[in-house]
C-alpha cells in the first residue's frame, strides 16, 4: 500500500500506542499536521501556546503514564523553542520523542527559510537523534526512536524529519524494531546477590536514598517491602519523594540541599549507603570529599555510567531496580536497628523545634509551608502535586504529604522555572487523579500562555500560585550570602486574577490567613480549572539548608 | 596519563560529531581522532587519543562514550 510520509508518521505513532501529541504547527512540517487531520479519532493533538509548552506537557505525560510523549514542532524556531524542555528531559530521564519538521532535503545547509541543525543543537542534550531525508526510512526509524526513549534509562529522542520525506510515497509496512545493545537483560549471579545481602546484613547504620529510578522501574512496593523486612530507613530525592511515604516507618525524610535535616546529617554517620535508582547529584551530595566518608556504598541504577562518576562505590550494581530488589529479598535477614533509628527520630526533633519557632515568629501571616500543609490535609494527600521551580517547589516537596506513587513531579536536574504549568497539562491528560500546580509568581510568568491551552481543552487543572513577590530562592540566597543586597530579585506582578479571567478561568486572590482554610477547600471542589493566588511572606526562607560547597552534615536549621 | 580508544561503530557520520561533544563537554584534550568510515562492511573504526586524565575519569568517559547507540565496541589502553 503506498502512502505518503507524513501518514506513515501517524501510522508508526498509532503502531506505538501514542494517544496524545502535545504540537505547534509550522511550514516544515504542514504535512504531517495534513495526515493528522485524517486520524483525529484514533489520536488526540493538544495545541499548546509556545513549543517549549509542549514539551513540558509531553514530559509531564511521560512521568505520570510512564510512557513516552511526543511532540510535534516545525522547523526553525519551532523546533529550538523545544530545547530546555528536551535538556530537562535528558537530565531527569524522561521518555520523549520529538518530531521536527525540517527544510527539504534539497535545501539543507542553504540557510533556508526556518533551517536550523536541529541534530547539531540537540545532540549533547538526547539520548539519540536522527535525521529522516526519505520516506522510506520512516517507520523503522520511529519504531527505533520509541525503543530508545523508553528502554533502560529513558530520556528524550529528537526525530527531524525533511519536508519531502513527509509528501513522498512509499510503500508502509508496519515495523518493530529492537536494538541488541539495549536488550542486555540482568543477571545477578547468586552468589554476588549474597555477597550483596551479606554486607547488608551485617550493617549496623545502613540508609537507603531512593531516587527517581524507584519510580522509573515501578519498585515502590518492592522498596517498601524491603526497607520493613531488613529495617532500613529510607531517605528520598527530590524525584524519590513520592516512591515511598510516611505510613512506611522507616521512611525518614528527604536528602539534599533543601532536604530534611536527620537523614542529610545521618548520611556522614551511616555505615552502609544504598543508592536506589538515583545518581549522586551535587545537589544530594553536598561537598564531595566529606560525603557518607563512613560509609560502603552500594549503587543500583541501570545505567552504567553514574556508577563511580561522582562518589566511589564499595559494589555498583548494573540492574533494573525492581528486579534487583526482587531478587535480593530473600536473602534479607531482619536485623533490630533500634538505636539507630532512634537517631533519626531525635534529630527529626531538633528540626521539627526550629519550625515551631518559626510558626510562632509568623503566627498570623500566610507563609508557603503552610499553604502546602493545608492544601495536603485538605486533599488527603492524594493528588498529583507539579512543582515549578525555586522556594514553592521545595516547600511542596517537603510539605505535601504524598500517598500516591508517583504523585510528585518537578524539574530537578536542570530545574527549569516555567516547568509545572504546561507539565500540569500533561499530567491532567495522563490521569485521573486531582491535579495541582504549584507555581512561584516568578516561574508562573515563564509559561503563563499555556492558560489558553488550559482553556480550550477545558482541562480541571488546579494552578496554586504562592506570591511572596520576589524571585524567591535567589533572594533567599541573596539574603543569606550576599548580605541582603536583593539585586534585581523584587517583581513588579500583573494582575493575575484578571489574567485568569481573560483565559475564562475561574481565579481568587487571597491576603489574609483567616481566608486560607475556606478559599483551598472552594479550589480544591471545584471541577473546573481554577487559579488561586495567594499572597505569602515575602521574606520567608526554606530551612533546613545546605548551602552551597558544605558536606552534608553542615547544614543549617536557620 | 594517554590513553588510545578503540571503537567500532555503525557507519554513520554523526557518531564522530556525538564522541566529540561528549569530550567537548568535558574539557577532555583529543591529541588525535581517525575515523575509517568502510562502507562495504558497513561499520567504522575510530581511533581516539587522548591524555591528562585519571583512571575514573578515563572509565566514566568510556562508558558515556559506550551510551551512545551508534557504537558497537569500545576498548582502551593506557599508552603513556
Ligand atoms: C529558567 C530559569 N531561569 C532562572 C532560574 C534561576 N532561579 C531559580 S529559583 C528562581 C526564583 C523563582 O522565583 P519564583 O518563581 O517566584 O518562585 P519562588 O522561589 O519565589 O517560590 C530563579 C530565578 C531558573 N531556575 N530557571
Ligand atoms: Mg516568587
Amino acid at each position: 500500500m503506498k502512502i505518503t510520509g507524513a501518514e506513515a508518521l501517524i501510522k508508526s505513532l498509532l503502531l506505538e500506542k501514542v494517544e496524545v501529541i502535545f504540537g505547534y504547527p509550522g511550514g516544515a512540517i504542514m504535512p504531517v499536521y495534513d495526515a493528522l487531520y485524517h486520524y483525529q479519532d484514533k489520536i488526540k493533538h493538544i495545541l499548546v501556546r509556545h513549543e517549549q509548552g509542549a514539551v513540558h506537557a509531553a514530559e509531564g505525560y511521560a512521568r505520570i503514564s510512564r510512557k513516552p510523549g511526543v511532540c510535534f514542532t516545525t522547523s526553525g524556531p519551532g523546533a529550538t523553542n523545544l530545547v530546555t524542555g528536551i535538556a530537562d528531559a535528558m537530565m531527569d530521564s524522561v521518555p520523549l520523542v520529538c518530531i521536527t519538521g525540517q527544510v527539504a532535503s534539497s535545501l539543507l545547509g542553504s540557510d533556508a527559510f526556518q533551517e536550523t541543525d536541529v541534530i547539531g543543537i540537540t545532540t549533547p542534550i538526547t539520548k539519540w537523534n536522527y535525521q529522516i531525508i526519505n520516506a522510506q526510512e520512516i517507520p523503522e526509524i520511529i519504531s527505533k526512536a520509541f525503543y530508545i526513549a523508553s528502554k533502560g534509562r529513558p530520556g528524550p529522542v529528537v526525530i527531524d524529519i525533511t519536508k519531502n520525506a513527509q509528501i513522498e510515497e512509499l510503500d508502509y509496512k508496519p515495523k518493530k524494531i529492537f536494538i541488541e545493545k539495549l536488550e542486555k537483560t540482568n543477571k545477578l549471579e547468586k552468589n554476588k546477590l549474597k555477597e550483596i545481602a551479606e554486607i547488608i546484613n551485617s550493617s549496623e547504620k545502613p540508609l537507603i536514598v531512593a531516587g527517581h529510578g524507584v519510580l522509573i522501574s515501578n519498585a515502590e512496593n518492592e522498596l517498601n517491602i524491603f526497607s520493613k523486612k531488613a529495617k532500613i530507613p529510607i531517605a528520598v530525592t527530590l524525584h524519590g519523594v513520592s516512591s515511598t511515604n510516611k505510613d512506611n516507618p522507616y521512611y525518614v525524610g528527604m536528602v539534599g540541599m533543601h532536604g530534611n535535616y536527620a537523614p542529610n546529617v545521618l548520611t556522614n554517620e551511616a555505615d552502609l549507603l544504598l543508592g536506589f535508582g538515583m545518581r549522586f547529584d551535587d545537589r544530594v551530595t553536598g561537598k564531595l570529599d566529606r560525603y557518607a566518608k563512613n560509609a560502603k556504598i552500594i549503587h543500583v541504577d541501570i545505567d552504567a555510567s553514574e556508577h563511580n562518576k561522582n562518589v566511589k562505590t564499595y559494589f555498583p550494581v548494573l540492574s533494573d531496580l525492581k528486579y534487583f530488589l526482587k531478587n535480593i529479598l530473600p536473602y534479607i535477614k531482619s536485623k533490630n536497628r533500634k538505636n539507630w533509628i532512634e537517631k533519626f527520630k531525635q534529630l527529626d526533633e531538633i528540626e521539627k523545634k526550629y519550625e515551631k519557632k518559626r510558626y510562632k515568629k509568623y503566627e498570623n501571616k500566610i507563609t508557603s509551608d503552610l499553604v502546602i500543609k493545608k492544601l495536603s490535609e485538605l486533599t488527603k494527600g492524594k493528588a498529583i502535586v507539579v512543582a515549578d521551580v525555586g522556594q514553592n517547589q521545595m516547600f511542596a516537596a517537603r510539605y505535601y504529604d504524598f500517598k500516591l506513587n508517583n504523585s510528585f513531579i518537578s524539574s530537578g536536574g536542570l530545574g527549569t522555572m516555567g516547568f509545572s504549568l504546561p507539565a500540569s497539562i500533561g499530567a491532567k491528560i495522563a490521569s485521573k487523579n486531582d491535579v495541582y500546580a504549584v507555581v512561584g509568581d516568578g516561574g508562573f510568568q515563564m509559561t503563563i500562555q499555556e492558560l489558553g491551552t488550559i482553556m480550550q481543552e477545558k482541562l480541571p487543572i488546579k494552578i496554586l500560585i504562592l506570591n511572596n513577590q520576589y524571585l524567591g530562592m535567589v533572594r533567599q540566597w541573596q539574603e543569606l550570602f550576599f548580605s541582603k543586597r536583593y539585586s534585581f530579585t523584587y517583581l513588579k506582578n500583573p494582575n493575575f486574577i484578571q489574567i485568569a479571567q481573560g483565559y475564562n478561568i475561574q481565579s481568587k486572590k487571597i491576603n489574609k490567613k483567616q481566608d486560607l482554610e475556606k478559599e483551598l477547600k472552594k479550589f480544591i471542589k471545584s471541577k473546573k480549572p481554577y487559579v488561586l493566588e495567594v499572597m505569602v511572606e515575602a521574606e520567608h526562607n526554606v530551612f533546613p539548608m545546605i548551602p552551597a560547597g558544605n558536606a552534608v552534615d553542615e547544614i543549617r536549621l536557620e | 596519563m594517554k590513553y588510545q580508544i578503540n571503537i567500532i561503530a555503525e557507519n554513520q557520520q554523526i557518531v564522530v560529531y556525538r564522541i566529540i561533544n561528549l569530550f567537548l563537554k568535558k574539557k577532555i584534550f583529543i591529541e588525535k581522532i581517525e575515523a575509517n568510515f568502510n562502507e562495504k562492511e558497513n561499520f567504522s573504526k575510530i581511533l581516539i587519543i587522548i591524555k591528562n586524565l585519571n583512571q575514573n575519569m578515563i572509565e566514566t568517559t568510556i562508558k558515556q562514550i559506550n551510551k551512545i547507540i551508534e557504537i558497537k565496541k569500545i576498548n582502551y589502553k593506557k599508552i603513556l
